[in-house]
């Protein structure tokens, strides 16, 4: 039915051609229905709501990305460095230090870069000379990444999404501190009668072996071991190597000779 | 009121409707937004944590190193610890050992619980001397025993502060306990209890300051942890 005639059997007055097009919403207005303006507010305000939350929404769908790869990153992170400092043997490490960081000696204080962990062999491993430490768990042979080169989380997921970890070690020379065995044969009683390392009580010109401190330097026992991670393709306009990056630092001593 | 509107005139209604529908995006929205927040706060306090747990296993292995190069003056250090025991006054078998009591060392601002009257003084603990960095007047950390992070000392390590995008940070680590315990007749079976502790410092004092009321408006970004652990250093101190 055309409009003008619905207008006249609503009894609207045709003559007025004003607004034949609000006339006729008004059928719908008598049947208490929504008007243009209403509508068009209301989907405004519909616009003003929706885009912030959807931005939210997908804001949150990265962290939670994001999160995930971290809680990867730190897991495997503290696998590997338990292993390096309970499991493998300080040479071990040194030995791919030299081979791959370009360590000069067993006991140069420089700093070295592992770049590939495979290069960690597990000298205990009699039955299978030459196998790497995280031969099993970290193996990634993934494309676009050289094989041995980088490491992924067991995460099925996050498969093709290699995180990778860096170890860079460097031996601390390291001078510790004791009370000599001086004097066994007079029996010290009280707290107060030990000597202190900076003060050690002992007078001037008393013979070397018969001095209260002694001391003695090492080379070679101490390393400290710093594992960086990094995970994602740097967005536009970052100059770093990886978008998300993590790293722990800790200390192993030479304990096994 | 919505209700007296509907019954004379539906006009406006869709106006009402939208601003239900937007009240409840508007409670989603903020839930998430919470919900978010907090899951990036506590994962970042658990990156710190591990970062202060990894520093304080790194302190206990220097405590391993010093036992293992100086065996013999680690038991010396037991036993002055508690006072010399004169040898010749043990009974047979000669087991000096046997009278050494279990111990406990401190380090100088240390407070044992409870409260000893040697608490402070440097004794014992002198033998482990070397890893501990202090501060007299700390102020950003309140958390623990006053031990502020001090660069430039042998205690200060940067994670490759040469390469600050891989997120670098500040951090010590001291030995704070050792114990020597279960022992017997030979040290082949002797144990020590090692505890020692990491701090770091990440520099974001927004991130650290949540949800932590009771430290009201002291700002602080270093997170420690403490590590303890049980070792048989039988095979070190055998020569």
């Amino acid at each position: 039915m055309h409009f003008n005639k619905i207008n006249r059997v609503m009894g609207v007055n045709s003559k007025n051609p004003s607004n034949h097009f609000s006339l006729s919403l008004n059928y719908f207005n008598s049947h208490r229905a929504f008007t243009l303006v209403e509508i068009m507010v209301a989907m405004l305000i519909m616009v003003a709501a929706i885009v912030p939350v959807t931005a939210l929404m997908t804001n949150n769908a990265k962290e939670t990305n994001v999160s995930e790869a971290y809680s990867a990153m730190m897991h495997q992170s503290t696998r590997i460095l338990d292993t390096l400092l309970e499991r493998v043997r300080y040479a071990d490490i040194i030995s791919a230090a030299k081979l791959q960081g370009g360590l000069a000696s067993d006991t140069a204080t420089t700093e070295a870069t592992l770049l590939n962990l495979l290069d960690i062999k597990d000298s205990t491993n009699t039955a299978a000379p030459g196998t790497a430490v995280f031969d099993q768990e970290l193996r990634y042979d993934g494309p676009g990444l050289a094989a041995g080169k980088t490491w992924q989380y067991a995460e099925p997921s996050r498969q093709f999404e290699p995180i990778i970890y860096e170890l860079k070690i460097r031996q601390m020379d390291k001078t510790f501190r004791y009370l000599l065995n001086v004097g066994i044969k007079n029996p010290v009683n009280a707290i107060g009668e030990i000597p202190d390392f900076n003060t050690p009580n002992d007078p001037p010109g008393t013979l070397p072996d018969q001095k209260k401190v002694g001391s003695v330097s090492l080379s070679g026992k101490l390393m400290k071991i710093t594992l960086l991670v990094g995970w994602g393709t740097p967005r536009p306009g970052i100059t770093r190597k990886y978008q998300n990056n993590y790293s722990l630092v800790t200390f192993k001593a030479k304990l096994e000779d | 009121m919505l209700l007296k509107l509907y019954k004379k005139n539906n006009a406006g209604m869709a106006i009402l409707i939208t601003l239900t529908v937007c009240v409840f995006l508007l409670v989603f929205a903020t839930t998430l937004y919470q919900q978010n927040r907090e899951v990036r706060i506590v994962e970042f306090k658990v990156k710190e944590s591990l970062r202060a747990q990894f520093l304080a296993k790194g302190a206990a292995q220097m405590a391993l190193l010093k036992i293992r190069t100086l065996p013999t003056e680690f038991y010396d250090a037991v036993r002055w610890s508690k006072g010399w025991v004169d040898e010749t006054k043990v009974p047979l078998p000669l087991d000096i050992k046997k009278f050494i009591p279990n111990v406990v060392v401190n380090i100088p601002g240390f407070v044992s619980n409870p409260s000893a009257a040697t608490d402070g003084t440097p004794h014992y603990l002198d033998f482990y001397v070397g890893f501990h960095v202090d501060n007299p007047t700390p102020l950003g950390n309140v958390q623990l025993l006053g031990k502020i992070i001090a660069s430039g000392s042998d205690l200060y390590y940067a994670a490759d502060m040469n390469d600050p995008t891989n997120d670098p940070f500040k951090g010590d680590c001291v030995v704070k306990q050792i114990r020597l315990i279960s022992q017997h007749n030979n040290n082949i079976s002797d144990n020590v209890e090692i505890v020692a502790e990491g701090s770091e410092d990440s520099g974001n004092t927004y991130m650290m300051n949540n949800s932590l009321g009771h430290l009201k408006d002291t700002p602080f970004s270093q997170y420690n942890s403490v590590y303890r652990t049980m070792i048989d250093i039988g095979y070190m101190v055998v020569k």
